[in-house]
């Protein structure tokens, strides 16, 4: 019955949710209101189980002093005064929430997503590296796609900026939209499994 | 030197202090007294029906770093309560010397998520008058009911059928029936302000650091009654050979109090007179307000006579009809209309010599006039067309398709096409691509459509048939030229008989340095014009209107226009009384069914059975008292006027008992059934629409068609007789939008579904009977138990990323399948397991996963709930989170498998650092070149749906792959074949697939 009555719960909802796809009745669309409203509803007790989750990891780090607890101290700490700054002031504009908002996460976000540049210089020194026939084309392709993006490809001549449009909306295009006929069968195909009670390892094991 | 572990703590805690001490350092109080706002002024809104003002005061310096002004308002000086806020960007401050606050129509007043309590403002001192918004205290709230207009927007159900019947003694000692509800069957109570009534007004000013300042002294303000809005855009025109005049306005601003649209006609010679009248209206607007300041002012009386003579008058009232024209018929020069009073004879030799005004009168009475214009004379020749749609309509109403029957489609014309831009492709400008629009509405169905291009000497350069239209033309051309000529024909289905053409002109524009569209000519049998020129506008009805609204006005070139009929889901009530001790608000029990099919009179539905029967006993009963009039009448005038009350009062008694909706509702035994058949006949009267459709340059030239009339006149299949006998001209007239069953476009999507799923059938029965399924092998999924082992033999754990997406991510279930054959190998080799996670919800079910893996692998001991943990929801945050992991632990293995974005880079290359065999996969497009780059094996797309099957080695799930490949088999097909037969202009297979 554990496993039972959940799979029939996603049966019966995964059939109806197929049948408002193709169904535009009133009846369709609010039955699907009415779902939004649901999953509303379900994401706070989410993020409690959340932070339960964060309390009891770092909880145990730090009672036992396991190695690099200070880290683990450090999160707790922030996530206190994070929660309790919000609800003794308020998420509005000027509160100490918000500040920390802006001049810690936004910073530290930001400067995570700065690392994404020399990484992306890195990756491409890998990926470029001529290394064999296929590797080659590879390089080919980028550094012209590079040089139609920028001036210097027309200065150079006027037919890279028409190549590198043809590279990127042709073969890049084809392999695309390939992955992407793939990746739509793979999801029906996954849907249909989960909605059949075939894959059912997202009920928590495989059988 | 090495730090110890305390001093390294130490050093962190100290950290977070200085960080957590930085925001309320920051926050230094400063002279209160500089923060108060100055020049507070409260001033009446021109225009309006007297109820809106508007708070004006001077922004604070931006120095002093405010982040919102808060106004309050109240009918005392003693509470004030909040009623909004104006915010400020505290880096660029207040550009402009005075900020305003508009307090008018009907906003938020009070709902369900207000304050229970009455609360007082923050930091204000014990004796501050402010308070924060009105909180849902019935004590309170019932107490503003007699300063503001509230109106309750209730929701249907609760108004049908959650209201308690509350008897109520009024002032005359009758007793009248009432719907009591509670706050909570409200959505929400709007408020509007009283025309007379005194309202103070405050405001203050929040710094930065969310400190509240003193507020300013109260102002007072009084809303007044104004005149309308005077229109600036008025045009007569006559129509010689028709003997029509035409009218065409421009819309006011504010039209809640408008009452009558009119048209005057002036003789020139009257024009001072018509302009003293005005100026005397004027003063006579100024005198009422002065008189409501001081009584004991002198009344101002109009002498003057208005010379100006009534030809046309509309009633444009609630709810308001934006009607922006007007058609005048003369016969043999006079014009007649005994309902409004209306007699008046032109001098057609001379209508030069008249002028004609255009007015707005409202509820008060108050008329504004616009400035007195000459009519434009013309022929009817001259005037545009709506070009004709088929053989048997001008235009055309139907449901539309594919939708949840909120949308009615108004159809008309031919299709047209349009140039719309074009470049050059060669710098010797030889050859251009030209980009072009299609407009057509779904009667006609666009095959072809074909351009013939000549140059500036006419000689034809090229004629291109697109079959396929792609939206662009390329055209070669012998020498560069500065003006190319367009003709555009079409191919349909039904097909356009007779002449019907589009030509447009490409100029070179010496700015743009390129080829730019002219005007877009229309010509088809004879008739041309400038499509540019002209609008269509669609005017719409239902039963419960009296006259026609505008819908929509659309571009010249558009064909259709879909009418949007939203379902309602409120009623709205207006709301003057209360019982404080239970909690209720009292709401009339009344509503609107429909209009008379004459537009003379409403048909009124009532909650209760006993009101609506005591309406007819109170109609009997003013029968009798004007019965009693009429005898002891002095006057023959107060005689007239009783008749004519006791005639009104039959007649609504007689409609109350004749109309057929009203019989049947009281012929229902049932409460519930006899309320369902009212609110049902309510909605099929507010969802039915009548058309009409209007052709205008704006400018008093259009043409106005009559209602759209069907030629079966069936009505819809779902309302049946019981209802539909209610409205004799649904389905004739009146179109009711239908609710769909089955989206069309979605056909081909279902029948792909439909073969997909009888392949998976078949292939899974073929697995299950032994046939040996032939899987592709995928190397990153071959490649998992080396990594796994690697990880065992290494004695690190492994950290398994199952995406950064949410549980409805497929990406991510997928992912989670392959967690759960990743933790019962790892299980069974006793090898730790890492999972972090992002989403919330994710979490407990990759929990279950991995102790359910552990179970299975006959290891329940080994499993750790903490090892699958929640890091954050913030993206760059979880990213440090999982590097950290990946640095600390020193992973052997890691699998990123799920819904990737700009992190992915990030995670992989820490951990090609780290040294760990990667094995990464996902769906998302732009992230598997990444993946590629930095891990050792990446299941590219659906390999990463494979992987759960694959690693299973299940019949049912090997069907499942196998079906996958034969579908993608037949999709090739489809490929090959469509692109084949595109090449060879057969456009049925690309066309039988929807676009999106």
């Amino acid at each position: 019955m554990k496993r039972q009555i959940p799979l029939m719960i996603v049966m019966i909802l995964g059939f109806l949710f197929v049948i408002h796809t193709f169904v535009p009745h009133k009846i369709s669309a609010d039955f699907y209101d009415w779902w939004q409203e649901w999953a509303k509803a379900i994401s706070p007790f989410a993020v409690v189980l959340g932070v339960i989750s964060l309390g009891m990891v770092h909880g145990t780090k730090i009672s036992r002093k396991a190695p690099n607890w200070q880290y683990s101290l450090v999160t707790v700490l922030a996530l206190v005064f994070t929660a309790a700054s919000g609800f003794i002031w308020g998420r509005q504009e000027g509160t100490p929430y918000m500040w920390l908002f802006k001049n810690v996460q936004m910073p530290m976000s930001a400067t995570m997503f700065s690392l994404l540049a020399f990484y992306i210089a890195s990756a491409a020194y890998k990926a470029f590296r001529a290394r064999s026939a296929e590797a080659t084309v590879l390089l080919i392709a980028a550094i012209i796609v590079m040089l139609g993006q920028v001036p210097l490809g027309m200065q150079i001549s006027r037919w890279i900026p028409d190549i590198s449009t043809w590279i990127l909306n042709v073969p890049n295009m084809a392999a695309k939209r390939a992955i992407m006929i793939g990746v739509g069968l793979g999801m029906v195909a996954t849907s249909l499994k989960i909605l059949l009670g075939i894959e059912r390892t997202y009920l928590g094991g495989g059988d | 030197m090495r730090v110890s572990h305390s001093c390294r703590s130490l050093f962190l805690a100290l950290m977070v202090l200085s960080f957590l001490l930085i925001p309320l350092l920051s926050f230094a109080a400063e002279s209160e007294q500089e923060y108060v706002v100055q020049g507070l002024k409260v001033e009446d809104i021109p225009d309006d029906d007297g109820t809106g003002l508007v708070i004006s005061w001077k922004p604070l310096p931006k120095e002093k770093k405010i982040i919102e002004y808060r106004v309050y308002r109240g009918v005392t000086t003693d509470s004030l309560f909040y009623i909004g806020k104006v915010d400020v960007n505290v880096e660029t401050g207040v550009s402009g010397d005075v900020m305003y606050f508009y307090d008018k129509d009907y906003n938020y007043f009070v709902d369900l998520q207000a304050s229970g309590s009455l609360k007082r403002e923050k930091q204000q001192d014990e004796n501050s008058p402010l308070f924060r918004r009105y909180p849902r205290d019935i004590n309170i709230i019932g107490r503003e009911l007699k300063n503001y207009d509230i109106l309750g927007v209730i929701p249907e159900k609760d108004f049908y059928y959650r209201n308690k019947k509350v008897e109520v003694e009024n002032e005359n000692g009758d007793k009248e029936i009432y719907a009591g509800f509670k706050l909570h069957h409200f959505a929400q109570m709007a408020k509007k302000l009283k025309p007379d009534h005194k309202y103070y007004y405050t405001v203050l000013a929040v710094s930065q650091a969310r400190h509240y300042y003193p507020h300013a002294k109260p102002q007072i303000g009084i809303p007044r009654t104004n005149s309308p809005e005077k229109i600036k855009q008025f045009y007569p025109v006559y129509v010689e050979d028709k003997q029509r005049l035409q009218f065409e306005w421009g819309l006011p601003l504010f039209a809640d109090d408008h009452n009558d649209h009119n048209i005057y006609a002036l003789k020139k010679e009257d024009l001072q007179q018509f302009r003293n009248y005005v100026d005397a209206i004027k003063k006579k607007e100024a005198n009422d307000l002065e008189r409501k300041i001081d009584p004991e002012t002198e009344i101002y009386q109009v002498d003057v006579e208005n010379p100006a003579e009534l030809i046309f008058n509309r009633y444009c009232g609630y709810p308001y009809t934006p009607s922006q024209i007007a058609t005048v018929q003369l016969e043999n020069g006079k014009v007649v209309d005994e309902e409004n009073g209306i007699n008046y004879t032109f001098d057609l030799d001379n209508i030069e010599d008249y002028y004609f005004v255009f007015s707005i009168d409202d509820r008060d009475g108050y008329e504004t006039f616009t400035e007195a214009h000459p009519a434009e004379i013309i022929q009817s020749e001259t005037l545009p067309k709506i070009p004709e749609f088929s053989q048997n309509f001008l235009y055309k109403v139907i449901d539309r398709k594919d939708d949840k029957g909120d949308y009615n489609r108004v159809m008309w014309g031919k299709p047209v096409v349009a140039l719309t831009n074009s470049t050059y492709l060669r710098e010797d400008k030889t050859k251009i691509m030209v980009n072009y629009e299609m407009y057509t509405n779904e009667y006609y169905k666009i095959h072809d459509v074909y351009f013939k291009v000549y140059n500036e000497e006419g000689k034809l350069i090229d004629d291109i048939n697109e079959y396929y239209q792609d939206r662009k033309l390329k055209i070669t051309l012998e020498k560069p030229s500065n003006r190319l000529s367009f003709v555009m024909t079409f191919n349909t289905n039904p097909d356009i008989q007779g002449e019907y053409r589009l030509e447009q002109e490409l100029v070179y524009d010496t700015q743009s340095k390129s080829l730019k569209p002219s005007k877009l000519f229309l010509v088809s049998n004879g008739y041309s014009e400038i499509v540019d020129n002209y609008k269509y506008s669609v005017y719409k009805r239902n039963y419960t209107d009296e006259e026609f609204r505008l819908s929509k006005r659309v571009a010249g070139m558009l064909r259709e226009l879909d009418d949007n009929i939203p379902y309602e889901n409120a009623i709205f009530k207006g709301i003057s009384q209360c019982d404080m001790e239970k909690g209720l608000y009292y709401a009339s029990p009344s509503f609107v069914i429909r209009m008379t099919n004459d537009k003379k009179d409403y048909i009124v539905g009532n909650l209760y059975r006993e009101a609506a029967e005591q309406t007819i006993v109170d109609y009997q009963n003013e029968i009798e008292k004007y019965q009693a009039l009429i005898d002891t009448a002095l006057t023959e005038q107060a005689r007239m006027q009783a008749e004519q009350a006791i005639e009104y009062y039959q007649k609504q008694i007689e409609l109350n008992k004749e109309n057929y909706i009203l019989k049947t509702a009281a012929q229902i035994n049932g409460k519930d059934s006899r309320t369902k058949f009212l609110d049902k006949s309510r909605r099929i009267a507010n969802r039915s629409f009548e058309y009409k459709l209007v052709k205008s340059d704006g400018k008093g030239h259009f043409v106005e068609s009559s209602i759209f009339l069907t030629e079966d006149g069936k009505k819809p299949e779902e309302i049946t007789q019981k209802f539909a006998a209610g409205f004799p001209t649904l389905g004739k007239t009146h179109y009711y939008p239908k609710p769909n069953w089955f989206q069309s476009n979605k056909l081909p999507a279902l029948i792909a579904t439909l073969i997909f799923g009888t392949l998976v059938f078949v292939m899974i029965n073929r697995a299950k009977k032994g046939y040996d399924l032939y899987i592709r092998p995928i190397a990153g999924i071959e490649e998992i138990d080396n990594a796994i082992g690697r990880a065992t033999e290494m004695g690190r754990p492994i950290l398994f990323v199952p995406g950064l997406s949410s549980i409805q991510d497929v990406a991510t279930l997928a992912g989670l399948s392959i967690l759960g054959r990743v933790a019962k190998k790892a299980a069974e080799y006793d090898t730790k397991l890492l999972c972090p996670v992002r989403d919330p919800i994710v979490l407990p079910i990759a929990q279950e996963t991995v102790r359910e893996a552990h179970y299975e692998a006959g290891r329940p001991d080994t499993f750790d709930k903490n090892n699958v943990f929640f890091i954050t929801t913030a993206q760059f945050a979880f990213v440090a989170g999982v590097n950290g992991v990946m640095i600390r632990e020193k992973t052997a293995t890691n699998f990123y498998m799920g819904m990737f974005w700009a992190e992915a880079l990030i995670m992989t290359e820490t951990g090609a650092t780290t040294g760990a065999i990667q094995i990464a996969g996902t769906d998302a497009v732009t992230q598997i070149p990444f993946f590629i780059t930095t891990c050792d094996y990446t299941l590219i797309g659906e390999e990463l749906y494979a992987a759960s099957a694959y690693l299973a080695h299940e019949p049912l799930m090997m069907g499942t792959l196998k079906a996958q490949d034969y579908t993608k088999f037949l999709i090739i097909i489809f490929i090959i074949a469509g692109t084949i037969l595109s090449t060879t202009h057969l456009t049925f297979l690309i066309n039988a697939f929807p676009e999106k």
